[in-house]
């Protein structure tokens, strides 16, 4: 084989290994003073992710398929509280001081913490975001004040 | 019919079906890849659709302290163990890990502050299963989705059966 044609099929083999290794990454931003939870959907990815940004810091998210990545934020402090009647109701359960055990509760309680996006009660008032993202363009967002200096703001670039 | 013109005919015929099974592998790959880079398809529903549907683990902490899941299984060829999943939790953290292999799981979770010690978990992940932790300061409670539950002491990391590989 000729060196042109096989330094060419060498590039071409490189280039194929190198789509195949790409992904795709969204940096998130917290410009707040206090810690903020986001909810995290990544192209492809069946169940969002859910992690603290702390006030100041950045997380990078990564996927191995391009697609539309969907951001949600609340005040961290706000999704705390919200999840403090379950941690009241599952220590109740583990402690044993009920009659009885309703396993009926018990499905209800881990299948709803399944259920991310439904823990985000309208008066979390949660902020999301939308974009695109592929093995070139990365998705950066960035978390803030609102302008009316109450609440969250949240932009997908 | 002439021998020749039955040989042509059959030539004809092995031709067309070869062509059209190349036509549908092209479609079934480049339709198959084009659905995967784009998250049509993943792997949950590939596998669904040969019937080996994965399993999945939910951990939720709603302690005050960061907690870290250590997944590792045996591997039935080598007989070796082999790490799966490692996550780290903040306070209110919800991790699902979905699409995971049936198999046995051993399960450890490691805290700083208020759990008591945990101790190994060696779970059984059937295909199609959720199986739940949920961490709180006075323990792990552990739950498989659809189990029947008459005590704490069933759904107490510690006691539960579905953590001694039932």
């Amino acid at each position: 084989m000729e060196k042109k044609t096989r330094n060419k099929l060498l590039l071409i083999l490189a280039v194929l290994v190198l789509l195949a290794l790409s992904c795709s990454e969204v940096i998130v931003q917290n410009d707040t003073a206090s810690p903020v939870r986001v909810i995290v959907a990544m192209p492809g990815e069946s169940s969002p992710e859910t992690t603290v940004i702390l006030a100041g810091d950045a997380e990078i998210f990564l996927s191995d398929i391009s697609g539309t990545y969907t951001i949600t934020a609340v005040l961290d402090e706000a999704w705390r509280d919200n999840l403090r009647a379950t941690r009241d109701e599952i220590t109740l359960i583990l402690l044993g001081n009920l009659n009885t055990i309703d396993q009926e509760e018990i499905s209800r309680l881990t299948r709803a913490l399944g259920k991310i996006n439904d823990l985000l009660d309208k008066d979390l008032n949660p902020i999301s975001c939308s974009g695109e993202v592929n093995d070139e363009v990365s998705g950066n967002v960035t978390i803030g004040i609102h302008l009316s200096g109450v609440g969250l703001a949240i932009r997908c670039d | 019919m002439t021998d020749q013109k039955r040989r042509n005919t059959c030539l004809l015929a092995a031709m067309g079906i070869l062509a059209a099974c190349l036509c549908a592998s092209l479609l079934l790959g480049g339709g198959g890849y084009y659905l995967y880079r784009t998250g049509g398809l993943n792997l949950n529903e590939v596998l669904g659709f040969v019937g080996m549907g994965p399993g999945e683990v939910q951990i939720s902490n709603l302690s005050d302290s960061t907690l870290e899941m250590v997944m590792t299984y045996i591997d039935e060829e080598t007989g070796e163990e082999r790490s799966g999943e490692s996550v780290q939790l903040a306070p209110y953290d919800i991790r699902i890990l979905p699409n995971l292999t049936p198999r046995e799981y051993q399960i450890v979770i490691n805290s700083n502050l208020g759990l008591p010690p945990g101790g190994e978990c060696r779970i059984n992940l059937r295909g199609g299963d959720t199986v739940s932790f949920v961490a709180v300061p006075e323990g792990v409670l552990v739950y498989r989705d659809g189990d029947n539950v008459s005590s704490s002491d069933e759904v107490n990391l510690l006691t539960s059966p579905v953590c001694q590989g039932e």
